[in-house]
Order: structure tokens, then C-alpha cells, then sequence
């Protein structure tokens, strides 16, 4: 066919696609409005406020100013001192018990070597197993500690420090409080781009418009390429809001470049509207369609990308179905842009990757919408 | 006369399934041919194949000047088609439509732009123009839709069962576009059950089974069986069939 009258087609389409979404205005609102309602959701969920967490002490110095410390903590709606033990074995055994949130250790002359030096140093170990928890509980430990050292201080010539020396138990590199927003994202943007290319291609087949497209001279990559220009757009305004809401909403610092988080974000994007077009031109109704892009790829994205569990404890060969997965690349790349503030050398892997796939899925895409032709 | 359709001995298999059972028949140039057959007696497939959707099991077909075997991409810029349920898309205005479908054949834009305007004209739709096709009536829907797979100027129009769910006098609107069309010099290649639209074919052929059991002018067929309507003569064919409908 002549590239001109291949342009000429790819235009007439994609414009044809832009008066779907534009006029479709119920399908567009939950287009915008689904993920932003979402990550909100997903954000509070995960950030609520903690309280009456179940705390014990090892007050090895028995002092004054550790009795006011420990005063202090159980005095906080965050924590409730249910214990006082006598040795780290009883500690363990608590941990073990699993009803138990952190342990604040004062060493033997607590206030003595404060006297002495002007620092003192509260050991805290915290159960570190649900991370989100145990980054927040981190943060209202330092508050708490400081709250105490500013009372103390005040009045004071040589002003002193309390200083915490928080160990983990069962998850000790705890990344960071914000390890789930890219999560979310990479789930928000996979939900609402697969979802609705799902239904492109699908939904004609079904109106009975697809028969007068096959009976045309128009070719498969028009009618699948013309599809993903006006969602990809969509999907991109998604990024854009979705970012924004991240930073002024939920707090989350961007470390990295923000400019090759959206750039990741829109290569990410392109993969799961391949993916579901895949789905559509696979599919016969669009209920089958949403069934399987629920249960075929919602599902797996969620347990298996890395959002909820960690991916460390996999075996080898799930390591690298899990990797096939577009959402997996893309949150281990927005991990290491937005939190680890890593540059383009470290996600170059995942970069090519999601290139990689979504040429794949677009021209499996293809190959199987021609089948159909014959 | 020139043979725009041509068919030998076309067959379609679906597994042990003879859908279409070796049937030939031409059809000329300008002619309006109705392909007619009760629901399940293989005339969707028939069409299907000429017009290069799916492909014979065997034997051999022609369609304007190529092979429907191995050359349905170049039938497909000679045709024009219209389905059994609604081709245009709905939420599209009747403009967009035209435009699209242009734009899919390959027409210039200056082309699309006076082309549409006497189309509008024809139909009265001018000014419909930018009226979003799903509040038109059934009627008009039906025959833009006829409007806009001759818009191209095809050198066939195929019509599967294109007046459906519509009463007599609106099937008669339709039929006058199609006379000019015909009369322009388009073969129509029209499917129905509707016996009073047999009446208003060139020639008609009649499938029962798979197989073309009729062929000929309307008068021709009433003579040939001695009846006085084409509904006679069809239900005197449909009474053979074997299969069940659908």
C-alpha cells in the first residue's frame, strides 16, 4: 500500500477515535476521575494514622530521665507501653509472640553518660514487617523523643540530645514511607489504560462496524496504531495528574527526574494499552474482554508486580515471568527515579524492557487482527 | 455484457459443515442481483467470500476482475458493503461518517467535500449534516448507510439484509436509491427475505441447503413455477430444506 494513502487512513481513524472518547463523556469522566479517586484512596489508606501501638521497655538505667522518657511515650495517643521486661531473651520472646510493635532499650547509666557527654541514646527495635507501619511509627518516635528534648532543654545552659537508634526486625532495609506510590501508580495507570483499550476493538466487533472495516481496503496496523493515539493521550494526562496529586496530596518527594519519570511513564502507558488491545482483538464481547483483563491482568499486576509483596523471595523462574509483566518494570524504575532519586543508567534495563514488550504485544496485536481478515 | 461477479463451484467448509455447496452463478454489470435464502441456508457465507472476508474451501470465484482467493485486497478497494446490523458508528455526525469512509478509500478531501454535498442533497440530509447519526430514524440510518458504501463509487455494492426492521413503504425509499445507483452503473448484490424486494431485483437466486436452487428473473421463476408471487415461490423451495434455521 502507498505510504500516503496509509497516512491519509491513520488520520481519518485516529480522528474517528478522538470523537469516541470525546463525545462518550460518562466514559471519559471515569477516565480521569477513577485513577485520581484511587491513588487518594490508596494513599490514605495506606498512610492512616496509627495509634496505641503496643510498645515495651527495658529499662536497664531505671533513672530519672529515662522514667521521663518512657512517661512521655506512653503519654502519646501512638503508643501504649504494655510491657516492662528485664532482659533482651524476654524481648525476643515477645517479637516472637508477634504482639508487639517496637521495644525501647535504655541501657545501664542512661542519665549518667547524658550528664557526661550531652547525648544519650535510646535504642528502639521496631517490628518492621508491615514497612508502611513501621516508617510512619519511625517518624513519631523521633517526634516524640524531640517533644521530650525540647521540655528538658528548655532552661538549660549546655543543651542535650536524645538520639535513637532504631534497629528493624524482619524487613531491616525498610526503603522508605513512599514505596508504595509508585506502586500505586504503576496499578492506577495499568487499571484505567488495559481496562479501556480492552474495549477498543472489541466494541466494534460487537456494533457490527468492525465487518464494514474488514471489507475495506484498510489495513490492520491503521485501525490498531489509530486506537492507542487518543487513549495514549489520555493516559498521559493521567501521569501528569497522578504525579501532581503524589507530590501536593500524599507528600511523596520526586528525588529523581521528573521528566524521565513521565518519559517511563508514557513508554509504561503504551504497554498497557498494547496489552489490552491485545485483549480486544483477542476477544469476541466486551464482556469476556473486561473478564480477562480483570482476572488475567489486573490480578497478577497486583499480587505479582512488586506493589504488595516483595519480589526477593521469589524463585528464579517466577523472577522472570514476573519481569515480563509491564507494571513490574515500571514500578522497580519509578522506586528508583522518585525514592532513590537514581538517574537514567538505572533504569535503562527497565526502559527497554517495557520497549521491548510493548513492540511485542502491538505486533502480536496485529498478526492476530489479520487472522481474523482470512 | 460484462461479468463483474463470476463463481464456480464455490464450496465453504466448516468442519464436516457444508455451509456453501458448490454453487456458480455470474452477475452483470449495473445489475441488481438478489441473493435470497431463508436464515441458515448459506448466503452470509456466500457473500462473505466474495467479498474476501473469509476464504473457499474450493473452487473458484472472480470479483471485479480478481481472484477472491488470493487477491481479496485488491477486491476490496472495488467494493462497497453494508451489513446485517448498522455500519455506521453512531456517535459519529453523518459528516464525520462520510469523511471517515472517504478517508479509508483513499478519496481526496475536495473530492469527500463536493461528493457529500450532493449525496446530502439526495437524501435531504443537508441539514442533518452535523446531526450525530444515532438520533437519525431507522429509515434514514439506513439509507445514509447505503449512501456512504456507494460513496466511493464502488464497482459492487454488497447489502446484507440492509432494510431490516423497517416497514414497506421506507424498504421502498431505499429500493429508489438503489435503482440509481444501478442506474449509475453500480451493481448491487443485495441479500433478503423480504419478497416484496425480490420483485425489485434484475434476477434473483434462491439458496436452500447451500446450494442455489432458483436462478433467474422474478418473472421468469413465477412462470417457472406457475405461481403468482415471489413469496410462493419461495416457500415452495424453502419446503425442501433439511437444515434447521440458524
Amino acid at each position: 500500500m502507498k505510504i500516503r494513502t496509509f497516512i491519509d487512513q491513520f488520520f481519518a481513524f485516529t480522528r474517528k477515535e478522538f470523537y469516541h472518547i470525546l463525545r462518550d463523556r460518562k466514559t471519559l469522566l471515569v477516565l480521569v476521575v477513577l485513577p485520581i479517586s484511587q491513588l487518594l484512596i490508596f494513599g490514605f489508606a495506606l498512610n492512616s494514622s496509627l495509634t496505641e501501638m503496643p510498645t515495651a521497655v527495658l529499662d536497664m538505667s531505671n533513672d530519672r530521665m529515662s522514667r521521663q522518657i518512657v512517661a512521655e511515650i506512653d503519654a502519646s495517643s501512638t503508643f501504649k507501653v504494655v510491657e516492662r521486661v528485664s532482659s533482651m531473651d524476654e524481648v525476643d520472646e515477645l517479637f516472637k509472640r508477634g504482639n508487639l510493635s517496637q521495644v525501647f532499650v535504655f541501657m545501664p547509666g542512661f542519665e549518667k553518660e547524658i550528664k557526661r557527654t550531652g547525648v544519650g541514646n535510646v535504642q528502639v527495635i521496631m517490628d518492621a514487617s508491615l514497612q508502611i507501619n513501621a516508617s510512619t511509627l519511625e517518624s513519631y518516635i523521633l517526634a516524640t523523643l524531640l517533644n521530650y528534648q525540647r521540655k528538658i532543654n528548655a532552661g538549660r545552659e549546655l543543651p542535650i540530645q536524645i538520639v535513637p537508634e532504631i534497629k528493624m526486625r524482619y524487613n531491616p532495609r525498610l526503603d522508605s514511607a513512599f514505596h508504595f506510590v509508585p506502586g500505586v501508580i504503576g496499578i492506577v495507570l495499568m487499571l484505567v489504560c488495559s481496562m479501556m483499550a480492552s474495549l477498543a476493538i472489541v466494541k466494534e466487533k460487537e456494533s457490527g462496524t468492525m465487518e464494514v472495516l474488514l471489507v475495506s481496503p484498510v489495513r490492520p496496523p491503521v485501525i490498531v496504531l489509530a486506537k492507542l493515539v487518543p487513549y495514549l493521550l489520555v493516559g498521559m494526562i493521567n501521569i501528569v495528574v497522578i504525579l501532581l496529586i503524589s507530590v501536593t496530596v500524599l507528600k511523596v518527594p520526586i528525588t529523581g527526574n521528573i521528566f524521565l519519570l513521565f518519559f517511563i511513564g508514557i513508554v509504561f502507558t503504551l504497554s498497557s494499552l498494547a496489552l489490552g488491545i491485545m485483549v480486544s482483538v483477542l476477544t469476541k464481547t466486551q464482556r469476556s474482554a473486561i473478564i480477562i483483563s480483570i482476572a488475567g491482568l489486573m490480578l497478577p499486576a497486583i499480587t505479582l508486580s512488586g506493589f504488595i509483596f516483595p519480589l526477593d523471595s521469589l524463585s528464579l523462574g517466577m523472577k522472570v515471568i514476573v519481569h515480563l509483566m509491564p507494571v513490574t518494570l515500571f514500578i522497580s524504575a519509578a522506586r528508583n527515579i522518585m525514592i532513590k532519586g537514581l538517574g537514567m543508567d538505572a533504569v535503562y534495563p527497565e526502559l527497554f524492557g517495557l520497549l521491548a514488550i510493548t513492540i511485542v504485544l502491538i505486533v502480536i496485536s496485529i498478526k492476530c487482527f489479520k487472522n481474523r481478515l482470512s | 455484457m460484462e461479468r463483474v461477479i463470476e463463481v464456480e463451484h464455490l464450496e465453504k467448509k466448516f468442519g464436516n459443515f457444508t455451509a456453501v455447496d458448490h454453487i456458480s452463478f455470474h452477475v452483470e454489470r449495473g445489475e441488481i442481483f438478489g441473493f435470497l435464502g431463508a436464515n441458515g441456508a448459506g448466503k452470509t457465507t456466500a457473500m462473505r467470500m466474495l467479498c474476501g472476508l473469509s476464504k473457499p474451501t474450493s473452487g473458484t470465484g472472480r470479483v471485479v476482475g480478481f481472484d477472491i482467493a488470493r487477491e481479496s485486497e485488491k477486491i476490496k478497494r472495488g467494493i462497497g458493503y453494508m451489513s446485517q446490523k448498522f455500519s455506521l458508528y453512531e456517535n459519529l455526525t453523518v459528516r464525520e461518517n462520510i469523511r471517515l469512509y472517504g478517508g479509508i478509500y483513499g478519496m481526496r478531501r475536495s473530492e469527500i467535500r463536493d461528493k457529500m454535498d450532493r449525496v446530502l442533497g439526495d437524501l435531504g440530509l443537508l441539514e442533518e449534516r452535523n446531526t450525530q447519526v444515532r438520533l437519525l430514524p431507522q429509515g434514514v440510518k439506513q439509507r445514509l448507510a447505503f449512501s456512504v458504501a456507494a460513496f466511493h463509487e464502488p464497482q459492487v455494492v454488497f447489502l446484507d439484509e440492509p432494510t431490516g426492521g423497517v416497514d414497506p413503504a421506507v424498504r421502498r425509499m431505499f429500493w429508489e436509491l438503489i435503482y440509481q445507483a444501478a442506474a449509475d452503473g453500480i451493481t448491487v448484490f443485495v441479500t433478503t427475505h423480504y419478497m416484496d424486494e425480490a420483485e425489485y431485483c434484475d434476477r434473483v437466486s434462491i439458496m436452500v441447503d447451500g446450494r442455489i436452487e432458483a436462478l433467474g428473473t422474478p418473472a421468469a421463476l413465477k412462470q417457472q413455477y406457475g405461481v403468482p408471487g415471489m413469496q410462493e415461490v419461495f416457500y415452495l423451495l424453502a419446503r425442501r430444506a433439511q437444515r434447521k434455521e440458524g
